[in-house]
């Protein structure tokens, strides 16, 4: 400090020249110092980082390969079938009339008369068709005939479509109470993403797929209104 | 005897100066080719990257899928159902498979009058006249029970004996497995 402060010009000069020829290669060192900080290590950066927007790019591109692979080789003619099969098996919406249709096909099959029954909708909200569990409608059933039609009933009833669950049968003497609960489900909204890999369908689901083939029934278009052999008072409430 | 420096002090010491000098300036020119270097060879990097062609490609392959979208989105819906079916499969009961067991072994003098079936509960009231029949019937019950063929547990609830008409009345309780 006393040193600069007593310093005069002159002498100031005297050390800027005498370490003049050092400052270019000092500043030369400076400058690639700086450019090494500002300019290659985000260079670099830059480069890591296509790199691996590259490895990502890459991995999609494989993906929309195998899609593209799967989605030609798909026989559109089959996938409408079991669409429909599926359909068919689990209604998008409540479907009385394929109600009606399983309970007659079942009870023409096992030889028990149908007598009456009740619809049990339950919350008519959208939100109880959009949950995640299945929706479903229950009906109160009451049928006529001895234990075995009445299991061969129950064995019938579970190879029509849609699908149900018998979850308590009440039988006295030759009249049986049956508490069926029919499956539906709505189609949710999707929203294709070409990118996220396409899964075939897997053998269990296959399998399934045979098991409803092989239970599926030419379904005509049935009129509600028509008598089938049943008194039929169907309450939504 | 010792050396004898013939050069004048300040010589000496231009001369740590010029090497001094020397060695900076290497150093600054290995430095700044090294930097002209690595910062060129990174640029090249960069820009033959393959990423714009890779991003090209996949815009193709995605035009060309967006056409097949209907297939792609019933492809999901046949999934997600069939996900649902093979749920409701496995969860609902199958009674009639357990009547059907229960029916196999029952005597044919024995009469169900009465039969409930709940939550794995199977309740039967059966009549006969033939008390040899409600024993076949029992232990066969019983046997299937300790089979473990269906049922779990077997209760004998009640056993009357109507006296005017001779028949015996009997209810069985069973836990289906």
């Amino acid at each position: 400090m006393n040193f600069i402060q007593t310093t005069d010009d002159s002498q100031l000069k005297e050390v800027f020249l005498h370490y003049k020829k050092f400052y270019l290669s000092f500043g030369i060192i400076c400058v690639c110092i700086l450019l090494l900080f500002f300019v290659i290590i985000p260079q670099f950066q830059q480069y890591t980082e296509q790199q691996s927007k590259v490895a990502e790019v890459e991995d999609r591109i494989a993906t929309l390969k195998k899609n593209l692979q799967y989605v030609v080789a798909i026989n559109e003619q089959q996938q409408g079938t079991d669409l429909q099969l599926t359909t068919q098996a689990l209604p998008e919406e409540k479907d009385y009339a394929g109600i009606l249709y399983a309970v007659r096909t079942a009870s023409s099959r096992s030889g028990v008369g149908v007598g009456d029954f009740t619809f049990s909708v339950g919350e008519l909200s959208a939100a109880n068709v959009l949950s995640k569990t299945t929706p479903f409608i229950s009906m109160n059933l009451n049928v006529t005939g001895k234990p075995p039609a009445v299991g061969l009933f129950l064995t019938e009833l579970a190879k029509v479509f849609p699908l149900s669950n018998v979850s308590e049968i009440h039988l006295n003497n030759n009249f049986s109470n049956l508490l069926v609960t029919f499956y539906y489900k709505s189609i949710p909204a999707l929203k294709v993403n070409y990118t996220s890999p396409i899964m075939p369908i897997s053998g269990a689901n296959q399998k399934i797929l045979e098991t409803l083939r092989g239970w599926q029934t030419d379904r005509p278009s049935f009129d509600v209104t028509a008598p089938i052999e049943a008194s039929g008072s169907a309450s939504p409430f | 005897m010792s050396d004898i420096n013939l050069l004048p002090k300040s010589s000496v010491s231009s001369l740590k100066q010029e090497h001094a000098i020397a060695v900076l300036r290497q150093l600054s020119i290995i430095l700044l080719a090294a930097t002209a270097f690595i910062s060129v060879a990174i640029f090249i990097l960069i820009f033959s990257s393959p990423l714009t062609r890779s991003q090209e490609e996949e815009k193709a392959l995605i035009a060309q899928l967006s056409t097949s979208s209907n297939r792609i989105a019933r492809n999901v819906i046949i999934q997600e159902r069939l996900n649902s079916i093979s749920q409701i499969l496995k969860t609902r009961s199958a009674y009639e498979e357990d009547i059907k067991v229960l029916l196999s072994v029952l005597p044919d003098s024995i009469e169900i009058t009465k039969m409930n079936v709940f939550t794995d509960t199977l309740q039967v009231t059966a009549t006969t006249t033939s008390i040899d029949a409600a024993n076949t019937f029992l232990n066969k019950l019983v046997e299937l029970q300790k089979n473990k063929e269906k049922i779990k547990e077997v209760t004998l609830e009640s056993f009357t004996l109507q006296g005017s008409t001779g028949e015996y009345f009997f209810t069985i309780k069973m836990t289906l497995l």
